[in-house]
């Protein structure tokens, strides 16, 4: 299965949320920063999907996704941002950034398996 | 955060001070309170709370001072300051020569914003490493339940197959007892056949019995007859001698013929003996039916005790395995539950902030007293500011400002 890519800034957010990913049988790449994730991006193996924070140092969510999106391999990617921002101006400019969708903190395991499954089968 | 990056454009000298410039030092000093407050509350515990009660302690005691006639603060500079020669309803006028105490005061916030911003970080650090560590210690939680699941899986499938093969030595039992019930019951039919014929030579041997007791009496008479032959024939002297030895040899044939008799005879009582032991042997087949039927019956016991037991075994296997299944959910959750530190980290950033950009305005309050200058509105300094840093709607609703409803939590766009 090919793995999900985790962009946080929080050692806890990176380490939850690859445990629940695990434990559904879903392999994680993880990134502490937008500019670490872009790094990791050139040698690594095709994503299932990427799972983003908004607010982190140095570039954010949305910066992070418009980049992700001037990459090929990366155009139709699906990528959700996780992020406790509740502005609808940030979540309007994810979603002009071309994220696939917004999940506010906290989300549920079982949600976020869904939304998954969802917007990345298989 | 240095103080530079959080300063704001340093206020000019206004000629207003007066009644707003004691208004924001009050509402300050309980600003300072009631988020120091707020955090010693939500991180660090009951032992910050006698340096909160201190600080509250303070601002009751700037209150009289500030409210007094201050006239440095009404000096030429300060057009408007007659603002300040009119406190507040209720107040009495400020202390003129608390200006300097207060202003020396003040300074020291920067100090007590230091040291309350150290204890948040601390605090924050502190959230982070324990989540950490929960998160390591659920893994394994979650690791071991899964193992414990497998070995359930393992050990009810052996029980499965065990109550298959013991299922199946019971009928492969049960089979052949049917076998060997089935050849008694041959045999047993056998045996009659066999006691009729047994009853017949029986018959027929009674039969001979009594043609040997006529052989046997016949040759006593012979034997009687061949005496009274040999006494005859001494009686008639020389010329019966040739007599007495046919009479003799007469005597001897039927002797022989009574033993030859008498064998016959002993003969047919020993077959008799053996039939009738025989016959009784055959009636034996009774109790081996009855020993068949309770070690059939035993069987059947034990095969479905045995089935007992592996339905028991099997219905707590699988109890333990929903269990399993049960902590492993949980265990997800309380896994993504730990989110809360990295909310509770935002938040309390914040508040960290916010106290910083306190200490820094109780500085320019300070220089403010000194300088106569004017002075920098808790609402653009602070208020604003605290405002601009809200991420999350709960801290926008805290501070009573959240506009509408929060969007959906979860959206695809």
């Amino acid at each position: 299965m090919k793995p999900v890519m985790l962009v946080d800034d929080s050692p806890t957010m990176l380490a939850s949320m690859a445990s629940v990913l695990t434990q559904a049988g879903q392999p994680v790449e993880k990134a502490k920063s937008a500019e670490d994730a872009l790094s990791q991006l050139k040698s690594m193996q095709p994503l299932r999907a990427m799972i983003t924070d908004y607010h982190m140092p140095g570039m954010n969510g949305a910066a992070l996704v418009r980049e992700m999106r001037k990459l090929p391999a990366y155009r139709f990617l699906p990528i959700l941002v996780l992020t406790t921002e509740s502005e609808q101006s940030k979540r309007d400019e994810a979603r002009g950034a071309g994220a696939t969708g917004w999940l506010v903190k906290p989300v549920a395991p079982d949600k976020l398996l869904e939304v998954l499954r969802q917007v990345a089968p298989g | 955060m240095p103080f530079d990056a959080l300063a704001p454009p340093r206020p000019q000298p206004t000629p207003r001070a007066g009644r707003r410039q004691v208004a924001a030092m009050l509402l300050l000093g309980m600003l300072i309170c009631v988020s120091a407050s707020a955090a010693g509350r939500a991180v660090l515990g009951v032992s910050l709370l006698a340096d909160l009660l201190g600080a509250l302690a303070f601002a009751c005691v700037l209150l009289p001072l500030l409210v007094r006639p201050v006239p440095a603060l009404h000096a030429p500079v300060a057009p408007a300051a007659p603002a300040l020669a009119t406190p507040p309803a209720g107040l009495p006028a400020p202390a003129p020569h608390a200006a300097p105490a207060v202003a020396a005061e003040l300074l020291r916030y920067r100090e007590v914003a230091g040291i309350l911003q150290a204890q948040v970080d601390n605090a924050i650090a502190e959230t982070e490493g324990a989540a950490l560590g929960l998160i390591q210690d659920l893994n394994a939680l979650d690791a071991a339940a899964r193992e414990l699941m497998a070995d359930l899986a393992q050990a009810e499938a052996g029980a499965a197959g065990s109550n298959q093969e013991g299922q199946a030595d019971v009928e492969s039992m049960r089979h052949a007892m049917e076998a060997l019930r089935a050849r008694l019951a041959q045999r047993a039919m056998q045996i009659e056949a066999d006691r009729t014929v047994y009853e017949r030579i029986a018959q027929e041997a009674e039969g001979f019995a009594q043609a040997i007791g006529d052989i046997s009496r016949i040759a006593t008479q012979t034997r009687l007859l061949a005496l009274n032959a040999t006494i005859e024939a001494a009686r008639a002297g020389e010329a019966g001698k040739g007599f007495a030895v046919v009479a003799q040899e007469v005597r001897e044939l039927a002797g022989q013929s009574a033993k030859v008799a008498d064998g016959v005879n002993t003969g047919l009582i020993r077959l008799r003996e053996l039939m009738r032991a025989r016959m009784s042997d055959a009636l034996d087949t009774e109790a081996d039916h009855q020993l068949l039927d309770g070690a059939q019956g035993q069987a059947a016991g034990a095969a479905a005790a045995f089935a007992r037991i592996a339905a028991g075994a099997g219905a707590v296997l699988t109890s333990t395995g929903e269990h399993g299944q049960r902590i492993s959910g949980h265990i997800t959750q309380a896994l993504g539950a730990m989110q809360f530190q990295d909310i509770v980290r935002q938040r309390l950033q914040q508040v960290a902030e916010a106290i910083e950009r306190i200490g820094l305005h109780a500085g320019w309050l300070a220089e403010a007293l000194h300088e106569r200058r004017s002075v920098e509105s808790v609402e653009a300094t602070l208020l604003r500011r605290m405002e601009d840093s809200y991420v999350m709607h709960a801290q926008r609703q805290v501070h009573g400002n959240a506009a509408g409803q929060a969007g959906p939590a979860i959206e695809l766009f």
